[in-house]
């Protein structure tokens, strides 16, 4: 089903929970996945996702559709991540350990984390990233988006994100080729 | 082969590393759907009705904001007028009760250049201008010199007293 037929299902008579249940359906994973790309971390993943889905749900009467559904929701839980990240940040700033530093050890000790050893160190490679970037990098490396639709989702502009893209990009490669 | 071997060339292309590295507990996708529904059902949509009354709300929230700051603005305008109505009354009535001090200076001149036991005569006779100076009405100048007497010293008073039995005799 495309994106305008579940919002032509939202807004006839009752099909609201029924629109909504397929949005969840088809983009809960891919959101699942961008978050934990972002967070690093299964537990954390899952509440954003929650999270995500709520304030969705929640927007959905407002949402006029001037930007796809697809974008919208990546919006939100993008923001989400990074306000998310931001309160952790703020959480650990008396902490003797970097935050850096703990998601890598969240990283190392994830029951669900599956990789070689080189996957290991590229996650390792990107928790070190800053948040945005890591959020940038995520979108365009592993799920392979195109700059615009990034930027939109950022409320950004399309060279801004390359250009961001091409700081961390370059960053991991030398972190990577320093280790293998 | 080793995997990380197969990595070379444009090292970060490789889609090895571009496999995403995760796992999930069993079930996870197919329960997300019932557990994003518990929860987010929990929250029913406000619908366009809903979304109208929150605007209205906010309006309303507004409104009263407005209406709270205006009353206290209302209010502080009211307290200020009363006070400066107040305050001009009093003004006033200082001016009015301070009519004789505010005459001394002059009375004292006239007293001087008349001598104060002529001071009686000194005002009839006085020039136009001191009368006009002395802001006192037609006749009740002789009140004014009156109360400027008594207030002088008991030398007026009891010349005033001695005034007041000559024309009595």
């Amino acid at each position: 089903m495309t994106d305008r037929e579940i919002l032509e299902l939202y807004h006839s008579d009752k099909g609201g929970e029924q629109a909504f249940n397929l949005i969840v359906r088809q983009y809960g994973k891919k959101l699942y996945f961008h978050l934990r790309e972002i967070v690093l971390n299964h537990d954390d993943a899952d509440d954003l996702l929650q999270n995500t889905f709520i304030k969705a749900w929640n927007g959905l009467p407002n949402f006029r559709g001037e930007s796809g559904l697809y974008t919208w929701l990546y919006r939100i839980a993008t923001n989400e991540a990074l306000s998310f990240l931001k309160r952790e940040r703020i959480n650990n700033k008396f902490s003797l350990t970097p935050y850096e530093t703990k998601l890598i050890n969240r990283l190392e000790d994830d029951p669900y984390f599956s990789g070689e050893a080189i996957q290991l160190e590229l996650q390792k490679a990107v928790a070190q990233l800053p948040d945005k970037q890591r959020a940038i990098f995520s979108m365009r490396y592993f799920q392979e988006m195109e700059y615009s639709d990034i930027a939109q989702i950022l409320d950004s502009n399309p060279d801004a994100v390359k250009a961001s893209y091409s700081v961390a990009y370059k960053k991991i490669e030398k972190e990577l080729r320093r280790l293998f | 082969m080793d995997k990380e071997r197969k990595i070379n060339g444009d090292f970060l292309e490789n889609r090895l590393l571009k496999e995403l590295p995760y796992t999930l507990p069993d079930g996870y996708f197919s329960s997300l759907e019932e557990r994003v529904r518990e929860r987010t059902f929990g929250h029913k949509p406000d619908g366009k009705w809903g979304a109208l009354f929150r605007s209205f709300k906010a309006a309303a929230a507004l409104a009263a904001s407005f209406l709270i700051v205006f009353g206290l603005g209302y209010g502080a305008i009211k307290l200020t007028q009363n006070k400066l109505a107040k305050s001009s009354e009093l003004a006033s009535i200082s001016k009015d009760s301070t009519s004789v001090f505010e005459n001394e200076a002059i009375l004292d001149s006239l007293a001087a250049k008349y001598g104060p036991q002529n001071l009686y005569f000194a005002m009839t006779n006085a020039a136009e201008e001191d009368i006009e100076i002395l802001e006192i009405e037609d006749d009740s100048y002789i009140e004014a010199v009156q109360e400027y007497l008594i207030l002088k010293s008991d030398s007026y008073t009891s010349l005033l007293a001695d005034e007041f039995d000559d024309d009595n005799k």
